[in-house]
C-alpha cells in the first residue's frame, strides 16, 4: 500500500469508469477499509494535543482518536512514531485552479468555477506537497459579482472528481474591478439588486398568470396582488441562471464571499449585505489596509480572510516614516475569526500556510488560534466544519503528517491523507526528489540509504529464516534517518528569517 | 454679624439689591442654559475639551464680531461652546488652554468644488445613481490638503454627464466615523460642451440567442446646447412618470425620479452665460432650488442671478503653480472673465478653484480681492456661504457656538499672500501642524523656526528708519530686512502693529553682569565667558528691559590688563556657544585713573612691550611660514637636515677668572633673608655658560646661566622654566671686584632686583650637558611651528594687531592725552575706548583725531562748575562717539531709563539710540554681530509701542537670537 496517487487515479479511472453524476462527487477508488495511524503526536486543533496516540480511519472517515484506541485486528497499522499529525490544511480562497482569474463581465453570477478549473495545474500538486487537503476555488477580485465557487481536494482528474462541496459561495467585490471606479462599482451593485427585485416581480406576475391560464382562468386581482401570489408559486426552475444565483445568495443558500480590499470598502460591504439580507452568511476577504476599519469589522462580527501579505506598510505622508502593522494582531484583538492564506507570490516562506501561522505565533497570537486559522476556521467559513478542519471522530480523514511540529520550520510534510487515501508521500515525490537532487541532497540520501541497507543485511544475516520483511513504509525511512543538512534544504529554509 | 452683612445685598436689603438680584438670576439662567446646551453635545460628539486663546479670532459667524482681538474659543467635546474676547469668556479651571498670541484663527475652509473623487467612469448621460461618497476614502490621510486650510470638501461625481450623479460633503480629518457630513447632498447637473456627445451605450448580453439578439450600440443625448435641456426634460419626464408596461427597467432613470421627487437640491454646473441663462430658465420652469457652480461668465448675467436669488459657486481659474496653457486664437475659448467680480456682490457667492484642486483655495480666493470683492465677501465665500449652500452650516463654516471645532491657526491675516496655515484643528483635535516636519537630515528643529517681525517703524541704524517694514530671522540671525521679506512656511509671524518701533537690542557699554559683587582684579589670561550659563533671573531682568548685550568686565582691572567679554543677556536651553557669547575677548582694559600722568607710560609699557615681543614671535612665525609655503609651492624646499650636535673643543684657559664652582648669596629687594646657592660656570672665550646647581630644587629645573665677560664686568641672563612666561628672562650682572669674587645684581628688569655676591670655591670645570630640551621650532617636514600660546599676552596681541580695542579707565584730560599718546602714537593702536573720561571735553580734539570712543560715566548728568553738564550730548556734538554704561550687574536693566533721562535733558533721541546700539557695537568692534537691524547680524530686536525714548513707550517684546524673551 504505497501507490503513487497519480498512478492510483489513472488506474482507478480506467477500472471504474467515470460517471458524471453532478453534484454527486465521483468516488474514483475506495480507500482501504481500516487504517490505524499509531504512535504520533496528534494536533486535533479541537481539544488538547495528544502524545503517541492513534487515529483510526474507517472508510475514509475518522472513527476514533486517542491514546487508548483499540486497533481492530483487520486494520492496516501504520507506525507514525515521532511524527506529528495535523488536520489537512485548508486554503480559504484561491483562483489558481482556474485558467483565468476573472471573466470580463462585471456581473456574472451564472458562472461556475467548475467550468474553468484545470485539474492538471501543478498548483494542486504543490498544494498537496504543502499539506493542503482542501482548497476553496473561487474567482478573483476583478469583478462586481462573480460566479459560484466550490471546495475541492487537490486530487482527481476532473473538477467533479475533485469536488468536496459545490455551489458554495458567490464572489462579490466591493473594491472596484479593473477599469471601474468605486462609484461605478457601487452603482452596479445597486442596479443589480434593484433589477433582481424587478425581475422577480415580473416573473412572479407571469407565473401567476400562467398558473391561472392552466386552469383557464383570467387574472382576477391587481398586479401587486398577482405578484404577491405568483411569488409563492415560483420555483428555482423559473429563474434564469443569472437571477437564480442572486436569489440563492439572498436566500442564504450561497455564502457571500465579499472582497473588501480597502478600509473604505467595509462600510459599503456591510450596508449592502445588510440591505440584501445576506450579512449573516458573509465572509469578508480583507485587503492590506482594510484593518483600519477594524471597528466596523468588529461590529459586523463576520469571519475574515486575511491578505496574503500579513504586514501592512505605509509611509507617513508628512514625516515620511514607514509604519508597519501586523494585520492578524489587529484582527485577533478585535475578536474576529480569521483564516490565513498562503502567499504564492512570495518567493519566501510566506507561501506556506504553516509559516503564516508561525508568524502569527511570533507576534503573540495564541498557537491554538493560529492553528485554527489554517484549518478549522476556513472550514467554518465554508460551512464544512462538520466534515473538515479538525481531527475528530466522524470527520473526514484529511490528515497531514509532519516530521515534527508543523510550526517548526525544520519539519517536512511526510504524508498527506485525503478521505483516508494516502494522497502524498514525500518518499515518493519525483519532483521534490529531482529538486533535491539538483541540490545534491538526494545524493546524500541515496548514500545513507545504501549504507543503512548494508547494515540491515549484516544484522539480519544471523536471524535468517525469521520474518524480516520490512513494513511497506520501511523504504522511506532511511531517507528520514539521515536528515539532510539544514542548509541543503533549498525551498523550506530559504525565507525562514524575516 | 459680618456674615449677615455680606449676605445683605443678596437678601435684598442693600441699596442696589434689585440690580444684584437681576444679575444673579441672569447668571443662573445662563449657567443652566449652558448646562442644557452642553448635555446633548457631550453625549453626541467625542472630541477633546480645550480652550484656545489667540491674538485674533475671525469667527465668520453671523452675530459675532468680525474680528475678536485677544479672543478665546472654548471647545467642549470637539464642539465650539463659546467664542469671545478673553476678557469675557470664562475658561473652566480644568480646561487646558492653548495660547497662540501671534496667531489668527478662522474656521476651516469649505471647498464647494473639488476633484478629490471622480469623475466616475459610468457611461449613461443620466448617471443619477452615481454617488460621489462611494469613492471617498474615509480612512485616508488628507494632511496634505489640511495643510492648505481646507477642512470640508464637496465631493463631485464629475463634470462629464448631463446628470453627473450625487455629490457629498465630507470633512478631511478626525475619526473616520465623523468625516461624512452628507452622504448625498445634491443632484449634479452639468451644462455645456463637456456633456455633449456622451459615449454610446452597449449592453452586455449574457446569453445572446435569436430571441435575445445583440442590440446595436445606443446613441445618447445631448449633442447640442438645445439638446441638453431637451434631454434633461425628457429624462425627468420619463423618470417621474410610471413605467410603461413592458418597458425595460432603467435603474438610472429610477434613481433620477426618486431624487427629483425628493426635491434634492440641484447643483447646476455651467460656465457660459448662455448655459447659465438656460439654467436659470430651467430652474424657474421646474420650480426647483439649487445653486450654480462654475460661472466663468457669471458677471455677464449677474443681474439675472441676483434677480433669481440663485447662489453661485464661482470657480476661479488660477494657474498659480505653473503658467497656464495657451488659449490660442479661438474666440470662443473658455476664458474666465475676472475683470470685475464686484458686480456679483449682491449674489450669494462662494469661491472654489475651477480645476477642483484644493491646495491653493485661500490664495486663489485672495486674488478675488483684486477683482473687486470685499475682504468679508471673500472670506465668507470660502467658509460660511459654501457651508450654507452644501447644507452643513450647522456644523462647519464658521466658529459659531454649536459648530464642530474645525479651525485654522494662521500666521497672519487670512488673505495675506505671505500667511501660512500653521495648525489645523478638526473636531478640536490637532489634525495638522506645520512644525511636524519630515525627519530628514538637515531639517530644522522646532526651536529654530524662522521668525518674521512686522512693525510700523524699523530702526535699521542711525537715521535709517524703515516704515511698515519686516524682519526675517532664521537660525537666530537676521536674514532679511525690508518692506516685504520672504515668509517661509512655518515661520512665526509677530505683527507688532503700525505704531510699533522696532529697535536693535541695547548694548551696555560697560557692566559687571554675573559677577555677583566679586571685585577682584581679573588676570589677563582669564575670560568671563565661562561664567555665563543658562540665563538666570538677573540676566532675565536685564534682557526684559531691552538690554540684549552687555560688555562685561571685572570691577577692577589687572595691572597687565583685564579682558572684557561681550555676552548676551538671554541664554535659554538648548545652549549655543556662538549665540550666547558675542565676543570672548571684546577688549583689554587698563586703569590709569588717578595715577601720576608721568607713570602712565611706564605702567602701560610693561604689558604692551611683553605683548609686542610675543607678537614678534608670532610675526616671525607667520613670516617663516609664508616663506616656507612659498618655497613649498615653488618646490624649492630644502631637505630637512638633522640638527648637528655642536662639538666644541675644550679649551683650558690659563688664569680663567670664571670657570669653576661659585657660591651665590642673594639678598635685598623683596627677599627677606639672604638665600644661598651654588652655580657652576665655564668660560669659553668671553662667553660664560653655566647652571645653578644648588639649591637642589632649583637645580632640578636646570636653570641655565649665560653671559659675557668684558674686562672685569660680567652680565647675562638666567633662563628659567617659569610657570608663567616672563616678559624678559631674568638678568644678572656684576663685576669681578677681586679674583674669585663677583658682586652685582640680578632680577627682573623693572620688577624686582636683588643683590648677588659670588665666591669661587673650586676652579675645576664642571662638565655638564644642558639637558633642557628646546622646543621644536620646526615640524617633520620643516614647516615652522607656531610659538606657544600665552593666554596672558593673547589679548595684547589682539590689541596690537587692532583686532580688539583697548578700554582705558581715565578721568582727567592729562590722563586722556597721555593714554592716547602711548597707545595711539607709540604702539599704533587704532581702537581706543575711554571709560568715564569726565574731562574728554578738554581733550576732544585729540580724541577725535585718534578716533577714540567714550563710554560715558554711569551718571549722564552732572554738575560742572555748578552748571548741569550733559557729557554725552557735548561729546556727540564734538564728533566723538559715545556709549552708555551701567557699571552694574543686573542694574543694567535701567539703562533705557538713563537714555530717557538723557533725552529729557537735551540729548537727541536719535543720538541716544545710536549710543545704546551701533555706536557701542562699533567701539567694541562687535558691530558684525549686534548694534543694528541688518542682514547677517544677530536677531536681537526690541519692540516698543512707540519711540524708545518717548515717555509713553513701553517694551512689548524682546527677541534675542530670534527667540522671544519670556
Amino acid at each position: 500500500m504505497k501507490p503513487m496517487f497519480r498512478g492510483l487515479y489513472g488506474f482507478a479511472l480506467i477500472a471504474a469508469g467515470i460517471h458524471f453524476a453532478v453534484p454527486q462527487v465521483a468516488r474514483a477508488a475506495e480507500p482501504p477499509a481500516k487504517i490505524a495511524l499509531t504512535g504520533a503526536r496528534i494536533i486535533p486543533v479541537v481539544g488538547e494535543e495528544i502524545d503517541s496516540a492513534t487515529i483510526l480511519i474507517e472508510h475514509g472517515k475518522i472513527t476514533a482518536v486517542g491514546s487508548d484506541v483499540r486497533i481492530p485486528f483487520d486494520a492496516m497499522e501504520i507506525d507514525c512514531s515521532g511524527k506529528v499529525i495535523m488536520p489537512g490544511l485548508i486554503e480559504p480562497q484561491s483562483w489558481r485552479g482556474l485558467d483565468v482569474p476573472n471573466e470580463t463581465l462585471p456581473v456574472a453570477p451564472f458562472l461556475d468555477v467548475a467550468d474553468a478549473m484545470d485539474p492538471s495545474r501543478l498548483y494542486f500538486e504543490d498544494a498537496l506537497r504543502d499539506g493542503i487537503t482542501t482548497i476553496h476555488v473561487i474567482q478573483a477580485d476583478s469583478t462586481v459579482i462573480g460566479g459560484v465557487s466550490r471546495a475541492v481536494r487537490p486530487i482527481g482528474l476532473t473538477p467533479d472528481e475533485m469536488a468536496v462541496a459545490v455551489n458554495l459561495a458567490l464572489k462579490l467585490s466591493i473594491s472596484p474591478r479593473g477599469g471601474y471606479d468605486r462609484m461605478q462599482q457601487m452603482a452596479t451593485f445597486r442596479e443589480t439588486f434593484r433589477e433582481l427585485d424587478e425581475y422577480i416581480e415580473t416573473i412572479a406576475e407571469q407565473k401567476y398568470e400562467e398558473s391561472l391560464t392552466k386552469e383557464n382562468k383570467k387574472v382576477d386581482v391587481g398586479p401587486a396582488e398577482a405578484r404577491e401570489r405568483g411569488r409563492k408559486l415560483l420555483t428555482d426552475a423559473d429563474y434564469d441562471d443569472k437571477h437564480l444565483n442572486l436569489m440563492r445568495l439572498k436566500r442564504g443558500d450561497l455564502i457571500a464571499w465579499i472582497n473588501v480590499g480597502a478600509a473604505m470598502d467595509v462600510a459599503p460591504a456591510v450596508k449592502l449585505a445588510t440591505e440584501q439580507g445576506f450579512i449573516g452568511k458573509s465572509v469578508f476577504a480583507l485587503g492590506s489596509d482594510t484593518f483600519k476599519a477594524i471597528g466596523e469589522l468588529k461590529q459586523a462580527g463576520r469571519p475574515v480572510i486575511l491578505p496574503e501579505d500579513l504586514y501592512h506598510r505605509e509611509r507617513d505622508s508628512v514625516t515620511g516614516e514607514i509604519r508597519e502593522t501586523f494585520i492578524p494582531s489587529k484582527v485577533h484583538e478585535a475578536g474576529l475569526m480569521f483564516a490565513l492564506q498562503p502567499n504564492p507570490n512570495s518567493s519566501m516562506a510566506e507561501r506556506y500556510l504553516t509559516y503564516q501561522a508561525a508568524l502569527c505565533v511570533r507576534h503573540g497570537i495564541p498557537r491554538q488560534t493560529a492553528l485554527e486559522a489554517i484549518t478549522l476556521n476556513a472550514a467554518k467559513m465554508m460551512g464544512l466544519d462538520d466534515r473538515l478542519g479538525s481531527i475528530e471522530a466522524g470527520k473526514v480523514a484529511n490528515l497531514t503528517i509532519y516530521s515534527g511540529d508543523p510550526l517548526d520550520f525544520n519539519s517536512w510534510v511526510e504524508q498527506v491523507y485525503i478521505d483516508g487515501i494516502l494522497a502524498y508521500d514525500r518518499s515518493d515525490d519525483p519532483r521534490l526528489e529531482e529538486l533535491l537532487r539538483l541540490e545534491g541532497v538526494a545524493k546524500q540520501a541515496d548514500e545513507a540509504k545504501r549504507k543503512a541497507a548494508e547494515e540491515a543485511k549484516k544484522e539480519s544475516a544471523p536471524a535468517e529464516g525469521q520474518n524480516a520483511t520490512p513494513p511497506p513504509t520501511e523504504e522511506a525511512k532511511p531517507a528520514e534517518g539521515t536528515t539532510p543538512a539544514e542548509g541543503a534544504r533549498p525551498r523550506r529554509s530559504a525565507g525562514g528569517g524575516r | 454679624m459680618s456674615r449677615l452683612r455680606l449676605l445683605a445685598p443678596l437678601l435684598g436689603r442693600g441699596e442696589d439689591a434689585s440690580a444684584l438680584r437681576t444679575c444673579v438670576a441672569t447668571a443662573c439662567v445662563f449657567a443652566m442654559s449652558l448646562l442644557l446646551g452642553l448635555a446633548p453635545i457631550a453625549a453626541a460628539a467625542d472630541g477633546p475639551t480645550l480652550a484656545i486663546r489667540a491674538g485674533r479670532i475671525m469667527p465668520v459667524a453671523p452675530g459675532l464680531d468680525w474680528v475678536i482681538e485677544d479672543g478665546v474659543i472654548l471647545i467642549v467635546d470637539g464642539r465650539i461652546v463659546e467664542v469671545g474676547p478673553a476678557s469675557s469668556v470664562m475658561i473652566p479651571a480644568d480646561v487646558p488652554v492653548t495660547r497662540l498670541p501671534d496667531a489668527t484663527i478662522m474656521p476651516g475652509l469649505v471647498a464647494a468644488s473639488s476633484n478629490l473623487v471622480g469623475p466616475h467612469r459610468g457611461e449613461p448621460t443620466i448617471s443619477a445613481d452615481y454617488r460621489a461618497i462611494d469613492a471617498f476614502d474615509l480612512y485616508d490621510d488628507y494632511r496634505a490638503i489640511l495643510a492648505s486650510g481646507v477642512t470640508t470638501v464637496h465631493l463631485s461625481p464629475g463634470w462629464h454627464r448631463l446628470v453627473s450623479g450625487q455629490g457629498a460633503v465630507v470633512r478631511l480629518g478626525g475619526p473616520a466615523g465623523q468625516r461624512v457630513l452628507r452622504e448625498s447632498s445634491d443632484l449634479t447637473i452639468t451644462l455645456g460642451e463637456s456633456v455633449f456627445n456622451p459615449p454610446n451605450l452597449v449592453e452586455f448580453l449574457t446569453k445572446p440567442s435569436p430571441d435575445n439578439a445583440i442590440q446595436p450600440a445606443q446613441r445618447q443625448r445631448p449633442s447640442t446646447r438645445l439638446g441638453q435641456f431637451l434631454a434633461l426634460r425628457e429624462a425627468i419626464a420619463a423618470a417621474t412618470s410610471p413605467r410603461a408596461p413592458g418597458a425595460e427597467f432603467d435603474h438610472q432613470s429610477e434613481a433620477l425620479g426618486r431624487l427629483w421627487s425628493e426635491k434634492r437640491p440641484l447643483r447646476v454646473q455651467a460656465h457660459l452665460a448662455q448655459d447659465i441663462a438656460g439654467a436659470l430658465a430651467f430652474l424657474a420652469a421646474s420650480g426647483r432650488t439649487g445653486y450654480l457652480v462654475g460661472g466663468f461668465e457669471a458677471a455677464d448675467v449677474a443681474a439675472d442671478l441676483r434677480a433669481a436669488g440663485l447662489p453661485l459657486v464661482y470657480t476661479i481659474d488660477a494657474p498659480l503653480r505653473s503658467p497656464g496653457g495657451n488659449v490660442g486664437s479661438d474666440p470662443d475659448a473658455l476664458v474666465p472673465d475676472v475683470e470685475d467680480l464686484s458686480v456679483l456682490e449682491g449674489v450669494r457667492l462662494a469661491l472654489a478653484l475651477s480645476d477642483g484642486s484644493l491646495g491653493d483655495l485661500r490664495l486663489a480666493a485672495a486674488t478675488a480681492l483684486r477683482s473687486g470683492l470685499s475682504e468679508q465677501t471673500v472670506l465668507e465665500a470660502i467658509t460660511r456661504v459654501p457651508a450654507e449652500l452644501l447644507g452643513v452650516a450647522d456644523r462647519v463654516g464658521s466658529l459659531a457656538p454649536g459648530t464642530v471645532a474645525d479651525l485654522l491657526v494662521l500666521s497672519a491675516e487670512p488673505l495675506a499672500t505671505t500667511t501660512h496655515v500653521q495648525r489645523v484643528y478638526v473636531g478640536g483635535r490637532l489634525a495638522y501642524d506645520i512644525n511636524v516636519r519630515p525627519e530628514q537630515p538637515g531639517a530644522r528643529p522646532m526651536a529654530d523656526r524662522p521668525l518674521v517681525v512686522r512693525g510700523g517703524t524699523i530702526w535699521r541704524g542711525p537715521n535709517d528708519w524703515l516704515s511698515d517694514g519686516q524682519v526675517l530671522i532664521e537660525d537666530g540671525r537676521i536674514v532679511s530686512v525690508g518692506k516685504r521679506v520672504p515668509v517661509p512656511a512655518g515661520a512665526r509671524v509677530i505683527d507688532a502693529g503700525p505704531d510699533a518701533f522696532i529697535a536693535p537690542g541695547f548694548i551696555d557699554g560697560f557692566g559687571h553682569l554675573g559677577l555677583e559683587g566679586d571685585n577682584g582684579a581679573l588676570a589677563p589670561n582669564l575670560s568671563l565667558a565661562p561664567l555665563y550659563g543658562v540665563s538666570e533671573v538677573m540676566d532675565h531682568r536685564v534682557a526684559s528691559a531691552g538690554v540684549t548685550t552687555v560688555v562685561a568686565g571685572p570691577y577692577r582691572f589687572h595691572g597687565r590688563g583685564s579682558r572684557l567679554t561681550a555676552v548676551k543677556t538671554y541664554r535659554p536651553l538648548p545652549r549655543s556657544e556662538r549665540s550666547e557669547i558675542v565676543r570672548d575677548t571684546a577688549a583689554v582694559a587698563f586703569d590709569v585713573r588717578g595715577s601720576d600722568p608721568k607713570s602712565i607710560a611706564n605702567s602701560l609699557k610693561q604689558p604692551l612691550d611683553a605683548g609686542k615681543k610675543y607678537l614678534e614671535t608670532w610675526q616671525k612665525y607667520e613670516k617663516d611660514l609664508a616663506e616656507w609655503e612659498k618655497k613649498k609651492a615653488e618646490g624649492k624646499l630644502e631637505p630637512v637636515e638633522k640638527p648637528k650636535t655642536e662639538e666644541v673643543a675644550e679649551q683650558k684657559v690659563e688664569e680663567d677668572p670664571i670657570t669653576g664652582t661659585w657660591t651665590v648669596r642673594a639678598s635685598g629687594g623683596p627677599i627677606p633673608e639672604p638665600v644661598d646657592g651654588k652655580v657652576a660656570l665655564n668660560l669659553r672665550g668671553t662667553q660664560i655658560e653655566g647652571r645653578l646647581i644648588e639649591p637642589v630644587e632649583a637645580t632640578e629645573t636646570n636653570h641655565k646661566i649665560t653671559g659675557t665677560l668684558s674686562g672685569k664686568k660680567v652680565s647675562g641672563t638666567v633662563e628659567i622654566d617659569a610657570p608663567v612666561e616672563l616678559p624678559a628672562p631674568p638678568f644678572w650682572e656684576g663685576e669681578i671686584v677681586e679674583p674669585d669674587h663677583i658682586k652685582g645684581t640680578a632680577g627682573l628688569r623693572g620688577i624686582i632686583q636683588v643683590d648677588i655676591e659670588l665666591r669661587r670655591v673650586d676652579k675645576e670645570s664642571k662638565q655638564f650637558s644642558v639637558a633642557r630640551t628646546r622646543r621644536k621650532t620646526t615640524g617633520e617636514d620643516g614647516r615652522p611651528l607656531p610659538p606657544p600660546i600665552d593666554e596672558n599676552l593673547e589679548p595684547i596681541r589682539a590689541l596690537l594687531t587692532n583686532r580688539i580695542p583697548a578700554l582705558v579707565s581715565v578721568s582727567t584730560s592729562r590722563e586722556i592725552e597721555e593714554v592716547l599718546a602711548v597707545l595711539a602714537d607709540q604702539y599704533k593702536i587704532e581702537h581706543i575706548v575711554l571709560l568715564g573720561a569726565e574731562e574728554a571735553r578738554l581733550a576732544a580734539e585729540k580724541i577725535r583725531e585718534k578716533k577714540a570712543g567714550v563710554v560715558l560715566p554711569p551718571s549722564v548728568l552732572r554738575a560742572e562748575k555748578r552748571q548741569p553738564y550733559l557729557q554725552g550730548d557735548d561729546l556727540v556734538r564734538r564728533g566723538i562717539p559715545v556709549a552708555f554704561q551701567s557699571d552694574a550687574e543686573d542694574g543694567a536693566r535701567t539703562l533705557p531709563s538713563v537714555g530717557l533721562y538723557a533725552v529729557n535733558r537735551g540729548m537727541s533721541a536719535e543720538d541716544v539710540l545710536e549710543a545704546m546700539t551701533i555706536a557701542a557695537a562699533k567701539m567694541y568692534r562687535i558691530d558684525d554681530r549686534v548694534g543694528s537691524i541688518e542682514p547677517g547680524k544677530d536677531g536681537d530686536l526690541v519692540i516698543f509701542t512707540g519711540h524708545p525714548f518717548d515717555a509713553a513707550s513701553r517694551i512689548e517684546r524682546v527677541i534675542i537670537n530670534g527667540e522671544e524673551v519670556r
